[in-house]
């Protein structure tokens, strides 16, 4: 039996703005709960100071980004150390097409951020289904 | 807390070596507060020759408070909210130690 195909989640580790806690929050969801078996979580602070097991990781197997805002901290961080990314999501721009104004403060997010950050784990899901349809 | 006195700002942008954030840690007294014993946050101030007045490590204050065992993540559940409650209060009496040693910057 063959194990389950993994994908590496490096989410905004961002202290700047609610958009960072909804990375987070987004990624651990999708850790725990929509894809448990092929979800491997980056951390991005730890990968940026050149830990080697996180950096082979993203350098041998697809990796999505999940940002905060439109610095990119993740999808730079990526490329630059490991290679191309997979995937690269923007949740300020998510929040903006959903139309999500107000998401709470970036301690505890409301209603709404919690149901934007449930929205932005659907994405990162969607996309590993595709990549693992393209077969990466 | 400490609004007004504080600012938070992102580990990632250090890390990526943001200017502004760069130039921001050189100038202002930093606490560095690290969740694992990597330190990620103090080892990437120390590189970037921040100003590091203090530093935390979150597992040091779990070993301190045994009692205590959050278990979620994503959502902190009661025993995780009285440690970060544990946490700032700490970080809250450093800061006034701090500005109370005379050394504003």
């Amino acid at each position: 039996m063959s194990s389950p195909r993994k994908i590496g989640v490096v989410s905004c580790s961002g202290e700047c703005c609610v958009e960072g806690t909804i990375s987070r929050i987004a990624t651990r969801i999708v850790l725990e709960e929509l894809k448990p078996d092929n979800t491997v979580t980056i951390c991005l602070p730890l990968f940026s100071i050149g830990e080697k097991g996180e950096r082979m990781f993203a350098k041998y197997f697809p990796t999505i980004a999940v940002d905060g805002c439109d610095k990119r901290c993740a999808e730079n961080a990526i490329e630059k150390y490991s290679g191309k990314i997979a995937c690269s999501l923007v949740v300020s721009d998510l929040l903006k097409n959903w139309g999500v104004k107000n998401p709470g403060p970036r301690r505890e997010l409301n209603k709404d951020g919690l149901e934007a950050a449930t929205k932005v784990a659907d994405k990162i899901a969607a996309a590993m289904d595709e990549i693992f349809k393209g077969g990466q | 807390m400490k609004k007004g006195e504080t600012d938070t700002l992102c580990l990632s942008l250090l890390v990526i070596g943001d200017e502004d954030a760069v130039r921001l840690v050189r100038s202002h007294r930093c606490i560095a507060v690290d969740g694992c014993p990597n330190e990620c946050s103090k080892k990437n101030l120390e590189l970037l020759g921040a100003k590091l007045a203090a530093s935390y490590r979150v597992v040091n204050l779990l070993r301190e408070h045994r009692d205590l065992r959050p278990r979620a993540v994503a959502f902190l559940d009661e025993d995780g909210r009285k440690l970060a409650g544990i946490l700032a209060e700490e970080i809250g009496s450093k800061i006034d130690e701090l500005n109370g040693e005379g050394a504003v910057s």
